[in-house]
């Protein structure tokens, strides 16, 4: 554990300190402010923040990482067809215990394909040349003073000199009907928000309003690759969630009570109503007019 | 809403609502309350039955529309402009909607307080119009937090203070139950009219008017720069149907309903392509 983060700034941080928060009060990150709100619940992030998820299995994502940015978790490739046989858990298990994911011959392959792919796009590419990676960002939010991180995957500058924040995402579908879901899935708007929110904060953009782009490449061939910039509007519904976000978890830690879904912190266990989803009432309002009563009443 | 014991803060509110005619059943009914509420059956009874023997002439009623919707008062205030994803969605306001309804004839509308819950800090409201000669009746019952718009806003205590927040968010559903009465052409009609009033305008060249626009923006602190890029296009090559719409988005800053911010968003450069590939 190296020394603990008390002053806002930028950082050079290994995965294991930034992931296990070095801000002695407790600091929010963008995945842990998506884990606080629905379709999450607070007991989902507390469970996170006890249990962090040490990914035994390779993940496509981090070895892409890897490849393109130049850092992040170090992997090592073992020269198999698949798992089954000893040689190759064997192999895995000696990897693990050096702190590095194994993978396979087979996958190691996709994933270069997948790095070459972003390198050789014509906006990705020229994108990914010059900059400065795995950056880690620490500051206190204006409106609470609560402390707040960030690490960025890629940090750098237009041509126009613009502050630009680049984070690199492997997915099924890059197409934007498949991405503008997974904003709203994901919450990537809100990672946006925060991220420049942290760049504004510690002065980066140096008065510039800063910008962020998402390079979304596909996993399988012929990986195609999609560069996209959220809309402002996007982005103000990003921070509206971030900062309800923080008041729930503020609210959280003064209850010190993290609850599940449908419940506020510190309010007492109730049981949830629920109705259907609007679409499907209004699909059946169309069709039937209106909800059957009771039997009971017309008996 | 089931009884409650006598001590309960609860109290009616005076209504004119034809449609509680019987009278609530909790709380402590005042006696000025009961006699509203007689009165206000049998004006009922008697209003549908003028209204269907002195039913409306709609030759008439077009021709008072008509006659309002000229008036430059009226025209100014028939549209808002409301933000919706950093655009302004405009349509017609409440205002035009009563004026509407008055020349149309033979429409009771209003909005009632049905009960305040201090209690909740809720008050539950109804909007309504009644077209008393056709019997086409709109009404929507809703509940308003005693709070202002958005999340975090404390509890209003404040008696006043919660009658004006239920009047600013009953007047959205009052628009609408009034506008779900009324036949669509009259009022597609009224609101073509009041544009082309605020097209005309006073009579005005229309270069002076132009500059009359840039001038009363200029004061609020908008730049002729930010107006041709809202207009999307030079002042030279504007209509009377952009000092129309102008015109409606300068009633609605005044009224607070949008933001300079909003209507006059800063720009945003986008990141292009040339912006990341170009060699610095």
């Amino acid at each position: 554990m190296t020394e603990p983060i008390t002053e806002a700034g930028v950082y050079e941080l290994d995965d294991a300190t930034y992931h296990g928060d070095p801000v002695p009060g407790g600091s929010l990150s963008s995945s842990g402010a998506r884990l606080l709100l629905p379709p999450n619940c607070p007991a989902l992030y507390r469970h996170r923040q006890e249990n962090p998820i040490v990914k035994a299995t390779f993940d496509f994502g981090h070895v892409a990482h890897r490849l393109v940015l130049g850092k992040g978790t170090e992997f090592k490739v073992v020269d198999a067809d698949s798992w089954r046989t000893n040689k190759a858990k064997e192999a895995a298990a000696e990897a693990r215990e050096q702190g590095k994911t194994p993978l396979l011959t087979k996958d190691f392959e996709q994933a270069v394909a997948m790095a070459n792919a972003v390198r050789n796009d014509p906006l990705a590419g020229p994108l990914f040349r010059h900059g400065e990676a795995e950056q880690s960002l620490f500051w206190q939010d204006h409106r609470t003073d609560i402390w707040l991180r960030a690490r960025l995957d890629w940090l750098t500058r237009t041509t126009k000199g613009q502050v630009l924040v680049v984070d690199l995402k492997t997915c099924e579908h890059a197409d934007n009907e498949a991405i503008r879901k997974s904003v709203s899935d994901y919450g990537y708007h809100q990672q946006d928000a925060l991220y420049l929110d942290g760049v504004t904060s510690l002065g980066l953009n140096e008065g510039k309003p800063p910008a962020f782009l998402f390079v979304f490449v596909e996993k399988k061939p012929p990986h195609i690759v999609n560069v996209v910039e959220l809309h402002p509007a996007t982005r103000g519904w990003g921070r509206t969630l971030n900062d309800e976000a923080i008041d729930t978890w503020i609210a959280c830690r003064e209850h010190n009570d993290w609850p599940g879904y449908g419940r506020e912190p510190g309010k007492p266990h109730d049981i949830n109503m629920l109705e259907l989803p609007v679409w499907k009432q209004r699909q059946l309002e169309d069709e039937f007019g209106s909800p059957t009563a009771t039997y009971l009443e017309s008996a | 809403m089931t009884a409650v014991e006598p001590t309960s803060r609860r109290n009616t509110a005076s209504t004119n609502t034809p449609v509680r005619a019987a009278a609530p059943d909790f709380g402590r009914l005042g006696q000025a309350t009961a006699v509203e509420a007689s009165r206000a059956i049998a004006q009922v009874q008697m209003a549908v039955t003028i209204a269907q023997q002195v039913p409306r002439d709609e030759e008439r009623a077009i021709a008072k529309m008509r006659r309002s919707c000229t008036r430059m008062e009226l025209a100014q205030r028939a549209f808002y402009s409301l933000p919706r994803n950093n655009k302004a969605v405009t349509g017609p306001t409440v205002q035009l909607a009563r004026e509407l309804a008055r020349c149309w004839g033979n429409i009771d509308y209003g909005v009632a307080e049905m009960v305040r819950d201090d209690d909740h800090g809720q008050s539950e409201m109804q909007a309504f119009a009644w077209d008393m000669e056709d019997n086409a009746r709109n009404a929507e019952t809703f509940i308003v937090p005693h709070k202002r718009a958005g999340a975090r806003s404390p509890l209003l205590t404040d008696v006043a203070t919660i009658a004006e927040n239920n009047a600013s968010v009953s007047a959205r559903r009052e628009r609408k139950v009034i506008y779900s009465v009324l036949p669509a052409w009259f009022t597609t009609m009224a609101q073509d009219i009041c544009r082309e009033t605020l097209r005309v305008g006073n009579g005005q060249e229309l270069a002076a008017r132009v500059q009359e626009a840039v001038d009363i923006f200029a004061r609020g602190g908008v730049t002729a720069e930010q107006l041709e890029k809202r207009v999307e296009k030079p002042r030279a090559d504007w209509t009377a149907d952009d000092i129309a719409e102008l015109e409606i988005l300068f009633t609605s800053l005044k009224n607070k309903e949008i933001t300079k911010e909003e209507a006059f968003p800063a720009e945003q450069e986008r990141v292009t392509a040339a912006d990341i590939t170009n060699p610095a």
